[in-house]
Order: structure tokens, then C-alpha cells, then sequence
């Protein structure tokens, strides 16, 4: 260990101060290749980040229709057990069909004990409205029934009927029940013995109870069938741009091969995540009873920073913004010092949305998946120093942006109705580009927008 | 100019001006450690590179407890070492018992620019380099190296002493075609 330390102490002493504060050039192309390495991990990342995006989506729409299919397993299951409920009285009063008779005595069937009871009127079912007149329901007794021979005082008769609801008055209450005349020839005692005998038909029941259609006509009243909305979204924005790691080598080549940027290594590379901003109105329709439809139009923009170490030259040699990925080939250039530059693109968007409804009361959650075209309107470049002049670029045949493109988008709304005619929401969603916003042969760039909006929308009667 | 704190936190917004600002501050003294490493400066251009992006990518893992450039040396040389590592199966294996150490003969290095040292460091052959880059240069003790290249640490002492005896060889070479040293003993 000494002989070690001795060591260090001369030999390797020597060697460390000649190199202490030792400095070597670099040659530029270590940064070219520096800046490759970081937006081809950028755009990896990216990459990853857009499959989670997809595999979060698919995973939201998996979510959403299965609790739509539990929600609207349930809520048609909690109905039928209420409809049930309604229809059934008391344990005592269950198990008893009631069947009126003509002359205001009941043939009482006790299904349980399959015994015949007579009871009062009071405990009669009777028609709508017409208590103590209504009989079985001949009409669709004479439908169903087949004769199958005479027994028993001649009338045995065999009906085969699907069930119907029907109101039982019970104790002066009225409730729905549910009467199978199948049921009443479960057993051979329950068969009503004696004919029957000047019956009228009083009333055929609808398919549907009094009191029930009251409650779905305030349901109805209360449904929100169309509607307007106002809203704004904000949120991350990344540009996607597929050649980013290749834009700069390949601007390098580009104008090194034209004469105009000759050895000088241009290259600009944008930040991995810029912003969005969006605001428009919109028009909602209930379609069916859990879907809706939205569509309308709104005004997007998306801004990102790049960095660029050179400047593009018009004929007055007056320098101006450029950023490689978006200039065109023809254009002089110059290099300068590395400077940032604002990108902004300004869109007219106009998406159309199908919604699924998971909740529909006073709060609100809804699926959203839809397209949206997306109108070019300009890029805007901006050097965030001042020191060179920004730049506008519109769309037509030497534009590099496509006049239009396409969206994906998907998006969950939170929404609380706030009175009869009010509803706002907040609505997370993600948008992505379905093909290139710039024209293939410069780059592909699709952008992502991860955003979250406020929506306020509005309900007509 | 940037302060060291305002380069990293730029880093960490991935601003690029600010990554670019850091490269500019430290690319040159980051150069020295990968020809150290390297057998030539395309090598060591390779690691350069890797060795930024890597320090970009992994930025927000630098605590402070250090200071940035011992932290930025210390990604390069195992970048450096990372590249060379399969080389390091070649190396004979040694047991500590045959390695001698000895003292050396009294060499200066006084006069010396120190892009001809790094060029003789550069001529030594790949593991001996390793070695005595880490040994000399970086500190390391036998141990410690052994762990960290996977060889044992009768094999780092015996690369070492190679490397020492090349350096010597080199250097009195160096000394009979320039007649430059003097008195500082090595």
C-alpha cells in the first residue's frame, strides 16, 4: 500500500498536472451530431409517448363500453326488479292474482297455495278507471286461449297468454302487476270454474302503465335533445416531426449541394413540447338514448419554439427567420449565432364527435371520439430576440403546409347541469394529426395535443 | 454568460441555446478526458458525443453534491470505458503475486506540451491505457479498477506497470530526439 501511495505521489502527480487545466478544440460536427442524438431520443420518446397515448385511449374506450354495458346492464336489471316490486304488494298479498268477476265476487288465485279465495271488491283488479267493470281481459283472453276441452261445469279452457301488466287495487292503493293467464293454469284448481257470462270488454290495457308514461314524459321533458355550446381548450403540443433528427444533417446537404449555405453546417431543431390553444362553438344532438352527436367549428393554434443557427435572405439582403424543416429549397441563407424562434400555426378546425353516455343525470360523463379537418389559415415565425424580422406563411402551391389535414380526436366530458338549461364541462382529450400538417416531401410533422377544456353549453327546449 | 445554475436548470427545460451554452463551456476539457481514453481523435469524438447526449439526457439526475464538470468526467470515462470494455477481454489475466512494482528512474515531464502526452498516452495499448488513466489520472485504486473493468487486481497492477514501462520507453525516446527533460523524477 505504501509502495502504492508512493507511486501516486510521483509519478501519477506528474501526469495529473500536466493535464489539469489541459483544453483541446472540438470540431463543429460533434455538436450536429450532439443535437441528432437528443431529437432522435426526443423522438423515441415521443414515439413511446404516443403508443401510451394510443394504448391510454384504446384503454379509456375498453373502460367507457364496459361501463356502459355493466351501466346499462344494471339499469335495465334495477328496472325490471322496480317494475317487479311495484307489481308485487306484500308477502300476504305476492302471491295473490286477482281476478274480478262479473258480478263483483272475485275468483281469488292463490298461486303459492294454488287455492281459490274469495275475497271483496276492494281487492279486485279491475280496468282503469273502471273498478269493479273491468274483467279479465277477454279480448285477450279470446285471443290466446285454446279450447281444450270441457270439464268441470263446461268451461275448461286452457289459456296460453303472455304476460301483461295490469292494475291491481289493492286497499285503495293502486299498483302495477303482472298477470300471465299461463300462470293461472299453472295448477288445475286455479282454472276459474263456471261460465263466464255476459262479460264486456271494458278497457284493454295499455302496453305501457298510466303512471309510468307520466314518469317517462317528465323524463322526456327533462332529456337534453339539442343543445349549443361555447368553449376553450389549452394544453401541450409536440410537433411530431418524423425527419427531426434528419432535418438538420439534411438542410446541411441541402444547401451545402445548392451553393447557397456552402460548408456552413444550418440546422434548427424545435423543443419537444410546445402549446395549443383552442376555442369554438359547437352543436349537440341526442341521437339515441345513450349517443349524441357534436360537431362545429373552432380556432386552433399551435405554438412551438425551435432553435436555428441560421437566417434566411431575401433580395434586399434583409435577413429574416427560417427554421429548416418548413423553408424552401430555393431560398439564400446565412449562418448566424444560435437564436430561438416562436412557431406559430393557426388553424380553422371543424370537428364532428360521437359521445356515449355514461352518466346522464345532473353530473355527467360522456366518451368522445371523433374527426376533425382542420383548416390551414398561416405559420407565423417569430425570433423571440427581435434582433431579425418574423415571417408569414400562408397556404397555396409554394406554401409547405397542407391546406388541410385530419385529426383523430378523443376526449372524456365531465359535465354538471347547473338549472334546467345550463350544462358545463370539463372536457381532457388528446388530438392527433392523421396525416402530415406540411407536405410530405420536406417533413411529416403530426402533431399531438394533449389538452384540457371548459365547455359551457347551453339547452334548447 | 451563463452561471453553472442557469445552464442546468436550461438543460432540464431541454432548452437548446442553453445545452448548446453548457457543450461550449465544457466540450474542451471534455475532449481531454476521451483522447486520454481513446485510441485516436475520431474515438474520442465518438465518445465525446455520446458522452453529452448522455449527459443531456440524464441532467436531472445531478444532484449538486458534486460539481458539474467531476460529474460530466465521470459520464465520459464511462462512456469511454463502456466502448472499450469488450477490448478488455484480451487483456492477460496476471495473479497479483508476479506483478512487481518497483520505483521508477527519475523522469521530467517539465517542457512536455501536453497534446505529445496525450498522444503518447494514445500509443499505449488499450487496457494498459484504461488502467492507467484510472490509476494515474483519475485515482483509482487497484481494487476499485478491478471492479469496475472486471479484472482482477494482479491484472490491473500488471497493466499498469506495462503501461508505466511504454511510458517510460516513449518518453526517453521522446527525450534522446528533443533532449527536453530534466529533473523532475517520475
Amino acid at each position: 500500500m505504501n509502495m502504492e501511495n508512493s507511486e501516486k505521489q510521483k509519478f501519477e502527480g506528474a501526469w495529473r498536472e500536466a493535464f489539469h487545466h489541459a483544453e483541446l478544440p472540438v470540431a463543429d460536427a460533434v455538436w450536429t451530431g450532439i443535437e441528432s442524438g437528443i431529437n432522435l431520443s426526443e423522438k423515441v420518446r415521443m414515439q413511446q409517448r404516443v403508443v401510451f397515448y394510443q394504448r391510454l385511449a384504446a384503454a379509456m374506450l375498453v373502460f367507457a363500453l364496459v361501463m356502459g354495458g355493466i351501466t346499462t346492464f344494471f339499469v335495465s336489471d334495477l328496472f325490471n326488479q322496480q317494475t317487479i316490486t311495484q307489481n308485487t304488494v306484500s308477502q300476504n298479498e305476492t302471491d295473490t292474482k286477482s281476478v274480478n268477476s262479473n258480478e263483483g265476487n272475485t275468483n281469488t288465485l292463490n298461486a303459492a297455495g294454488g287455492k281459490n279465495e274469495s275475497t271483496n271488491s276492494s281487492e279486485l283488479i279491475s280496468g282503469i278507471g273502471t273498478p269493479n267493470s273491468s274483467k279479465l281481459f277477454l279480448d285477450d283472453l279470446d285471443k290466446a286461449k285454446q279450447t281444450k276441452g270441457n270439464s268441470q261445469g263446461g268451461y275448461t279452457e286452457a289459456y296460453h297468454y303472455e304476460t301483461k301488466p295490469l292494475i291491481k287495487t289493492t286497499h285503495n292503493r293502486t299498483s302495477i302487476s303482472l298477470i300471465s293467464i299461463s300462470d293461472l293454469l299453472v295448477e288445475p284448481e286455479a282454472i276459474i270454474k263456471g261460465e263466464i257470462r255476459n262479460v264486456t270488454i271494458v278497457r284493454k290495457l295499455p302496453a305501457m302503465p298510466a303512471s309510468f308514461m307520466a314518469s317517462r314524459k317528465r323524463e322526456n321533458e327533462k332529456q337534453e335533445n339539442v343543445w349549443a355550446s361555447l368553449g376553450a381548450s389549452t394544453g401541450n403540443y409536440s410537433p411530431s416531426i418524423s425527419a427531426g433528427s434528419a432535418s438538420a444533417s439534411r438542410s446541411f446537404n441541402q444547401y451545402q449541394n445548392s451553393g447557397t449555405l456552402n460548408s456552413q453546417s444550418g440546422s434548427s431543431t424545435s423543443s419537444s413540447r410546445g402549446s395549443a390553444f383552442s376555442m369554438g362553438v359547437n352543436m349537440g344532438s341526442r341521437i339515441s338514448n345513450k349517443w349524441v352527436l357534436q360537431g362545429g367549428v373552432s380556432y386552433l393554434t399551435q405554438s412551438i419554439n425551435y432553435t436555428s443557427n441560421f437566417a434566411a435572405v431575401n433580395g434586399t439582403n434583409q435577413s429574416y427567420v427560417a427554421v429548416a424543416d418548413f423553408m424552401n429549397k430555393s431560398s439564400a441563407v446565412a449562418a448566424t449565432t444560435p437564436y430561438q424562434i416562436n412557431s406559430l400555426n393557426e388553424f380553422i378546425s371543424i370537428p364532428l364527435q360521437a359521445g356515449y353516455l355514461l352518466v346522464d343525470k345532473t353530473l355527467g360523463l360522456q366518451i368522445n371520439s371523433g374527426i376533425a379537418t382542420d383548416l390551414f389559415m398561416q405559420n407565423t415565425l417569430t425570433d423571440k430576440s427581435g434582433q431579425l424580422s418574423g415571417t408569414t406563411t400562408g397556404t397555396g402551391e409554394n406554401s409547405p403546409f397542407r391546406s388541410v389535414s385530419w385529426a383523430g380526436l378523443m376526449a372524456t366530458e365531465l359535465s354538471y347541469k347547473i338549472g334546467n338549461s345550463y350544462r358545463v364541462s370539463l372536457v381532457p382529450g388528446v388530438r392527433y394529426s392523421l396525416n402530415s400538417i406540411v407536405k410530405s416531401e420536406i417533413a411529416t410533422s403530426n402533431p399531438l395535443v394533449w389538452d384540457i377544456g371548459f365547455r359551457c353549453r347551453y339547452i334548447f327546449k | 454568460m451563463h452561471s453553472e445554475k442557469e445552464l442546468i436548470e436550461g438543460c432540464l427545460k431541454e432548452d437548446r441555446v442553453l445545452q448548446k451554452a453548457l457543450y461550449d463551456r465544457y466540450c474542451r476539457k471534455m475532449m481531454v478526458v476521451c483522447q486520454r481514453y481513446s485510441k485516436s481523435i475520431q474515438e474520442a469524438e465518438d465518445t465525446l458525443q455520446e458522452g453529452f447526449i448522455k449527459v443531456f439526457a440524464n441532467i436531472k439526475s445531478f444532484r449538486g453534491d458534486a460539481r458539474l464538470d467531476t460529474w460530466m468526467t465521470r459520464i465520459m470515462i464511462n462512456t469511454a470505458l463502456n466502448a472499450q470494455r469488450q477490448k478488455l477481454y484480451l487483456l492477460p489475466m496476471i495473479d497479483v503475486n508476479e506483478v512487481d512494482l518497483h520505483e521508477d528512474e527519475t523522469i521530467s515531464l517539465a517542457g512536455i506540451h501536453f497534446e505529445e502526452l496525450i498522444r503518447i498516452v494514445q500509443s499505449l495499448p488499450d487496457g494498459s491505457r484504461l488502467v492507467f488513466n484510472l490509476f494515474a489520472i483519475e485515482g483509482y485504486g487497484h481494487k476499485e479498477i478491478a471492479e469496475m473493468l472486471g479484472i482482477s487486481e494482479g491484472t490491473s497492477k500488471s497493466q499498469y506497470n506495462r503501461a508505466k514501462n511504454i511510458l517510460k520507453l516513449r518518453l526517453s525516446n521522446y527525450k534522446n530526439e528533443y533532449g527536453k527533460f530534466g529533473e523532475a523524477k517520475v
